[in-house]
């Protein structure tokens, strides 16, 4: 099977050679290509080219057709800062009060010139391994989209505003980011990914509670999935474990998770026909040894069942884990002998 | 320094330490009766000092049992890896399978040398079959050789026989009967040479059939030498699992050794938890016994003010319980109403503030761990809004110890620097907030400015809790030894040896986790 057959079997709960494995492998292009990540990120031409060195490298199943999920704010005319240690850091918020809600136009990603090039390496990367790797793309979900526009304790303070308040600025905040980000997710499932994961970092029961999450955040998650034809697959950053029983009729594809959400829980939770992603903690693989990792790895391997793929948890991987490290994730997927049973 | 004037440190002796306690009066109920003495009544000043005092110890007992109580959780999560998967059954089995594999290769060992000396063994019995075969091969030659010549004599009679005829007939009537004889002989040669011919073909097929047979040994042979590598090979491969099956004894050895210290730790856990049980039933138990004696300290004191002096609200008592209700619901206007009340009924506003941080780390404690971070927000707000209505009417300002607090460098994740900011603030603290993505000479500068002897760091990434250890390292540099740097954030949640990694001297998960940690940095300084 080549990778894309693996996960996409995954995905639809179909039998698998060995268990696929897409370690989020994003600033990692930048040394493999031997360029600092601040260059790196600053010429988001060069991403195809250094996902395709880093599949040399690791031979895993999947390629990510994106710098970093921080470039969806740019499009509204946030500005981001460069770091050679780290992913890139808005600067500053876009919508200072709420009336800037009601003032801001929804923009169009295709039309600035970082997205663009984005665009561009999800094109390069379907011509060189399109139905050989599965290749990715990411979006930040209607929901989180706004913590990054007006920050988290703005977006907090608004959920809790008298109801008046509410009605005024949050369906419509809601409104423009899911139309952005459904915009976003189509522009690049049509340049070639073959899948875009909506990163949903607010939307977790670490953050919000059982009610607000039914009240605001999920409506926000249909509508956007409802106008976005393509897989979709939901990370819900954090503690998820507790929402994904109301997300089980969810028109996704598979869920993102993190450590502290089991993976056979979450299957519980979920049910069958949708794929589980997840779950090695990534900070852990800053210290762990490379055959600690292995066994981690294994171990959530055993524990997960069919339709499930191998991947971290949280946004990426570290910039300072070892190349040994996630050697050993791909090892421990290849030689796994994967569970048959149908989920 | 971190008590502040007699009166203020009675008041923060009442407040800073208040932890929930089940066994106490429920927060709604208590109507705790301890408004401001009058001035001037000894009585009233002497039981209300007492008063207070109960108040502090029983906060405190409720703190010690807060502590315990997180510390059995530590205990209970401990136990429950340490029961977690059988840790003995598997060092059990792994030393059975260990020790079975070893006597398993054993037999392959023995087996395989059997195999090799029967295939030997065989192997020598079809080589001397086939040469007894070659000796039979031998011996029809001969029997060739043989007839060839009984050919030859078969050939020589008839010729005799046929010259005795001839010479018969020379002979006439004479010559007849010795013309039967010579006829009866030329007769017997013809017969001797068919019989002869027979027995040639007879051995030429016992020739054939041995030589088929020869040949067919030979394979055998062939395939007898393939077997008997095949055993050699498979005989060296025993011997050397057998090798690594008794290597494997050691570190099964270990592991056993391993799983035996587990299940001592887990026995000391087990005990741990016990002890802190009963920790936790004596706490229970002190703060019950102190909140009944404050109750009491209360009555005496209402007794003895005047009555004119005792306000509408009564209590800062009920004051607290009626503000941890309104943080527990999230009810901003139920606080902000308790508040006014509190004002209008004449309690003073400094002592409405200390009660402000023993509400909040009760609603804490009430909601649990695991608490989302939206309702540590609700929470904060409202204790933001009370402290903005109740400092300005402070004459004095909040002049508890300073601390500098701030996001690290190119962090823009405000929510939980400002979340611990107002819980620092409700326990009295004057808090530097510099805000989003601080430089580290900005936090230090701010912090020998302040005269502050904690700096906090607030991160979400991390990339930029990589900070922390720059900040430390420029603090040794300026010299500013007594300056330690606390952090909190998503990092230090995930991964708990971070802190030690990048050289904080403290973290905090919480606000109420913050509010004990600042408080034991800077009392521990002071003393």
């Amino acid at each position: 099977m080549t990778g894309a057959e693996r996960i996409v079997a995954a995905v639809l709960g179909d039998p698998v050679d060995v268990t696929p494995v897409a370690p989020v492998l994003l600033m990692q292009g930048a040394r493999v290509l031997g360029v600092p990540l601040g260059r790196y990120f600053g010429e988001p031409g060069r991403i195809a080219e250094g996902q395709l060195a880093l599949l040399d490298r690791f031979g895993h199943d999947a390629v990510f057709a994106m710098p970093h999920v921080v470039q969806d704010v740019l499009p509204w005319g946030a500005g981001i800062d460069l770091h050679d240690d780290g992913p890139p850091s808005v600067n500053g918020m876009v919508l200072s009060s709420y009336e800037d809600i009601e003032r801001v136009a929804v923009p169009d990603p295709t039309r600035h010139p970082y997205c663009r090039h984005t665009l561009r390496a999800a094109e390069a990367l379907a011509r060189r391994v399109k139905g050989q790797q599965l290749i990715v793309g990411a979006v930040i979900g209607p929901f989180s989209l706004p913590t990054m526009l007006m920050g988290t304790r703005k977006l907090l303070s608004l959920l809790l505003e008298p109801e008046p308040v509410r009605r005024r600025f949050l369906p419509t905040l809601l409104e423009k980011t899911t139309a952005y980000a459904s915009r976003w997710a189509s522009a690049q499932l049509d340049a070639g990914c073959d899948l875009v994961v909506v990163a949903e970092g607010i939307a977790s029961a670490t953050i919000l509670d059982e009610a607000t999450f039914l009240r605001d955040a999920r409506p926000a998650l249909e509508r956007f999935v409802a106008r976005t034809p393509g897989l979709l697959a939901l990370e819900l950053v954090g503690h998820g474990l507790p929402f994904l029983p109301h997300l089980r009729d969810l028109g996704v594809a598979g869920f993102l998770i993190g450590e502290s959400d089991r993976v056979d829980a979450a299957r519980r939770a979920i049910g069958p026909g949708k794929a589980l992603i997840g779950n090695v903690n990534n900070l852990k693989l800053l210290r762990f040894e490379p055959e600690r990792v292995e066994f981690e790895a294994r171990r959530v391997i055993a524990a997960a069942g069919p339709g499930f793929v191998l991947s971290n948890q949280g946004p990426e991987i570290p910039w300072d884990v070892p190349d040994a490290s996630i050697e050993a994730l791909v090892r421990a997927a290849r030689s796994s002998r994967p569970a048959r049973a149908a989920a | 320094m971190w008590l502040w004037g007699s009166r203020r440190r009675a008041a923060s002796e009442l407040d800073v330490h208040v932890e929930p306690a089940p066994v106490a009066p429920a927060p709604s109920q208590p109507a705790e009766p301890e408004p401001e003495p009058p001035a001037g009544h000894p009585l009233a000043d002497g039981v209300g000092s007492l008063a207070r005092a109960l108040h502090a110890h029983r906060a405190r007992a409720e703190d010690a049992r807060a502590s315990n109580r997180a510390l059995l959780a530590v205990t209970g999560r401990a136990l429950e890896l340490a029961r977690r998967g059988g840790f003995a059954e598997v060092a059990e089995r792994l030393s059975r399978t260990s020790t079975g594999l070893g006597d398993a290769v054993g037999e392959i060992v023995s087996a395989t040398g059997h195999a090799a000396a029967a295939i030997e063994s065989y192997a020598g019995s079809i080589r001397a079959f086939e040469a007894e075969l070659a000796e039979l091969n031998r011996q029809v030659g001969e029997i060739h050789e043989r007839m060839a010549e009984i050919r030859g004599i078969a050939d020589r009679t008839k010729l005799l026989a046929l010259n005795a005829r001839i010479e018969a007939a020379r002979a006439g009537a004479a010559g007849v009967g010795f013309q039967v004889v010579a006829e009866e002989v030329g007769s017997l040669s013809v017969t001797t040479r068919e019989v002869v011919s027979d027995v040639v073909a007879a051995a030429d097929r016992i020739a054939e059939a041995i030589g088929r047979g020869a040949e067919r040994f030979g394979e055998n042979l062939e395939a007898l030498a393939g077997a008997e590598a095949a055993v050699r090979v498979l005989e060296g491969a025993a011997v050397e699992t057998d090798g690594r099956a008794d290597a494997l004894l050691e570190p099964t050895g270990r592991v056993q050794e391993l799983a035996y210290g587990q299940v001592e730790l887990q026995e000391l856990v087990e005990q741990a938890r016990l002890h802190g049980e009963h920790v936790d039933q004596a706490a229970s138990a002190l703060a019950a016994e102190l909140a009944a004696g404050a109750r009491a300290g209360d009555a005496l004191w209402l007794e003895a003010a005047p009555a004119p002096a005792r306000p509408a609200i009564r209590s800062l008592g009920a004051f607290e319980a009626a503000f941890e209700r309104a943080l527990v619901d999230d009810r901003p206007d139920d606080a902000a109403r308790a508040l006014e009340q509190a004002l209008a009924a004449d309690v003073a506003p400094d002592e409405l503030l200390g009660r402000l941080a023993g509400a909040a780390q009760r609603a804490y404690n009430a909601a649990g761990p695991g608490r989302p971070t939206i309702e540590h927000f609700r929470n904060a707000r409202i204790l933001e809004a009370a402290l903005e209505r109740l400092e300005p009417l402070v004459s004095d300002g909040r002049d508890g110890p300073p601390i500098v607090i701030g996001n690290a460098w190119q962090d823009f994740h405000d929510l939980g620097r400002r979340i611990v900011v107002a819980a620092l603030r409700a326990d009295g603290f004057r808090v530097v907030d510099l805000g989003l993505s601080v430089r580290n000479e900005d936090l230090v500068d701010a912090a020998v400015r302040e005269g502050a002897t904690v700096i906090g760091v607030s991160t979400l990434l991390l990339h930029t809790a990589k900070h922390v250890p720059e900040l430390k390292e420029l603090l040794r540099r300026r010299g500013l030894h007594r300056i330690r740097v606390i952090a909190g954030g998503a990092p230090f949640l995930v991964d708990p040896t971070l802190r030690e990694r990048v050289g904080a001297d403290g973290v905090a998960f919480d606000p109420a986790g913050a509010v004990r940690l600042v408080r034991h940095l800077t009392l521990g300084q002071a003393a």
